[in-house]
């Protein structure tokens, strides 16, 4: 069943000097509980398409449809994590992790529970009364996933979550979160600039061209994985370079 | 002999007090130390400035009768709270300055929150409030007695006239810097304009409000002497004026020593008060 589609969508963004065409005829489709990624040259549109899934822009031309229904006004079934954490620092880290729940109007003790019990799952249980400030990088954007499906999202955008972080956390985190939405059996958008990533961690990627952006090709990731899936195993399958090569010709155009 | 190491081993428990190895223990006490020399420098300046004015004024180096002198202005200063006027004078100027202070804070907070709401508002009104910051606002003093008669009032309008548009610039530009993509997240969470006023325009804004406050404390007081220049019965702005005008300057000395240590004490009320609300590292 197809839970996200984007429908020959075209999307202007107008300056007292210029018009900028971040989008045209973009049309693809995902499944429910599908992880997918979209990859392409910067300002090609991933983050447009992202603020459109979250009905934050309405397209200038199309549709985009989420659950058979055309997206209007915010989106209340998205969940979404930027490049940084975001924390607020007057606020410590469980007051954090319930700002969603706050503002739906949805906190009581029963989901005040649930995000103590989802920062526990995190590693972080003691650190609910501590200030962001007094955390590392990885376990803020840890809290930042906390806030993000303790309200149960049924879509989780990712706008380049891992980009802030250091390599050593950046790759702990990556494995982390893909089991975490892996169970919780979310439909994802990832989008990154990092192909490696996007392979390990999602089902599909979509290659977007340049601006205004398209999908110009999309690959399905199957990847021989022995035992349970983690991203760090799914780097090591064999299929996993070819992946990697061909994903990177079709951006190197644009280099 | 004993007793010398005893002191000793006092001055260094107290120094190196909290220390969690001996190097660390070393470390406290050189930052205990140098903290410690601030504060009696600090001190000293105040002490030299104070007897090197005593002793220039009692051996003539300056004249006493147009410098006064410490001894002469701490009798002023104990003769009027035996009658009774140091504290209708202090009060008089203390109650002037928070009343605008207080009306000029909470309008411009009004003001600068009704700009940021509407856009349209905000860019019809800039010129007018670019205009009006730049205006001296001592040439409204005329008016101000016309309009609000010759008393407290017209003296409150100044100072209150003189702190509202740097509240309103300082805050509205604060309320319009705030991180676009916090706003952006609490818009994703479906949050309504008000919520996010409330859950981050303000929070992340106290910091830049106490700033505005820090600021105006200081001019509302300009406007409150100001205004007890202009037209008033009481006040340490009255004092000064009348002490000038009968050439009583040991009254006109007291009234600045008295009006330094009011401007410290409201400053550092709002100071007090930053810490209390914001309790967060920044």
């Amino acid at each position: 069943m197809n839970k996200i589609e984007f429908k020959e969508v075209g999307m202007k963004y107008h300056t007292q000097v210029e018009e900028t065409e971040a989008l045209r005829n973009l049309s693809f489709t995902i499944k429910e509980n599908e992880f997918v990624s979209l990859v392409g040259p910067s300002g090609c549109g991933k983050t447009t398409s992202l603020s459109l899934l979250a009905g934050l822009l309405s397209p200038s031309s199309g549709q985009v449809i989420v659950d058979n229904e055309p997206i209007n006004g915010v989106n209340e079934k998205i969940g979404y994590m930027l490049q940084e954490d975001y924390l607020f620092p007057w606020r410590t880290i469980l007051d954090n992790v319930l700002l969603g729940l706050e503002l739906k109007g949805e906190l009581n003790a029963k989901t005040e529970n649930k995000a103590r019990r989802l920062l526990a799952d995190y590693g972080l249980d003691g650190f609910e009364d501590y200030y962001p400030t007094q955390l590392s990088g990885g376990m803020r954007q840890r809290v930042a996933l906390a806030r993000t499906l303790v309200f149960e999202p049924e879509i989780l955008l990712l706008d380049e979550p891992f980009s802030a972080l250091d390599y050593h956390t950046k790759l702990a985190l990556e494995d982390e979160v893909a089991q975490i939405l892996r169970d919780e059996k979310k439909t994802v958008v990832l989008v990154t600039h990092d192909i490696a990533e996007a392979i390990a961690m999602s089902d599909r990627v979509l290659v977007f061209t340049e601006r205004p952006g398209k999908v110009k090709e999309e690959y399905n990731i199957d990847l021989t994985i022995d035992g349970k899936y983690s991203t760090f195993k799914a780097r090591e399958a064999s299929e996993f370079s070819n992946y990697f090569n061909s994903i990177w010709e079709e951006l190197d155009v644009y280099v | 002999m004993f007793m010398f190491k005893r002191l000793k081993d006092i001055y260094n428990e107290v120094l190196t007090k909290g220390a969690v190895t001996e190097e660390h223990g070393e470390y406290l006490k050189r930052m205990r130390l140098k903290d410690f020399s601030i504060k009696v420098l600090q001190l000293m300046i105040l002490i030299v400035f104070t007897v090197g004015w005593e002793l220039a004024a009692k051996y003539r180096i300056v004249d006493p009768f147009i410098t006064s002198y410490p001894t002469e202005i701490m009798k002023t200063i104990y003769k009027m709270a035996l009658n009774g006027q140091l504290f209708k004078h202090v009060w008089t100027t203390v109650y002037e300055t928070l009343a605008g202070f207080s009306i000029g804070a909470g309008s411009g907070l009004l003001i600068a929150i009704t700009l940021w709401w509407s856009d349209y508002l905000s860019r019809i009104f800039e010129p007018y409030i670019v205009v009006l910051n730049a205006l001296p606002k001592m040439a409204l003093g005329p008016i101000l007695i016309i309009w609000l008669g010759n008393g407290s009032q017209a003296i409150i309008g100044m100072a209150l006239l003189i702190s509202v548009i740097v509240t309103i610039m300082m805050v509205y530009n604060g309320f319009r810097e705030t991180d676009k993509n916090k706003v952006k997240l609490l818009k994703t969470l479906g949050a309504s304009r008000l919520q996010i006023f409330k859950k981050v325009v303000l929070p992340e804004n106290l910091p830049t409000i106490f700033a505005a406050l820090k600021v105006n404390i200081g001019l509302s007081l300009v406007g409150t002497i100001v205004g007890e220049f202009l037209v008033s019965q009481a006040g340490l702005g009255y004092l000064i004026v009348y002490g000038g005008q009968v050439f009583k300057l040991s009254l006109v000395m007291t009234s600045v020593i008295i009006l330094s240590i009011l401007a410290g004490v409201l400053y550092y009320l709002i100071v007090w008060l930053e810490k209390r609300v914001i309790k967060w590292e920044q």
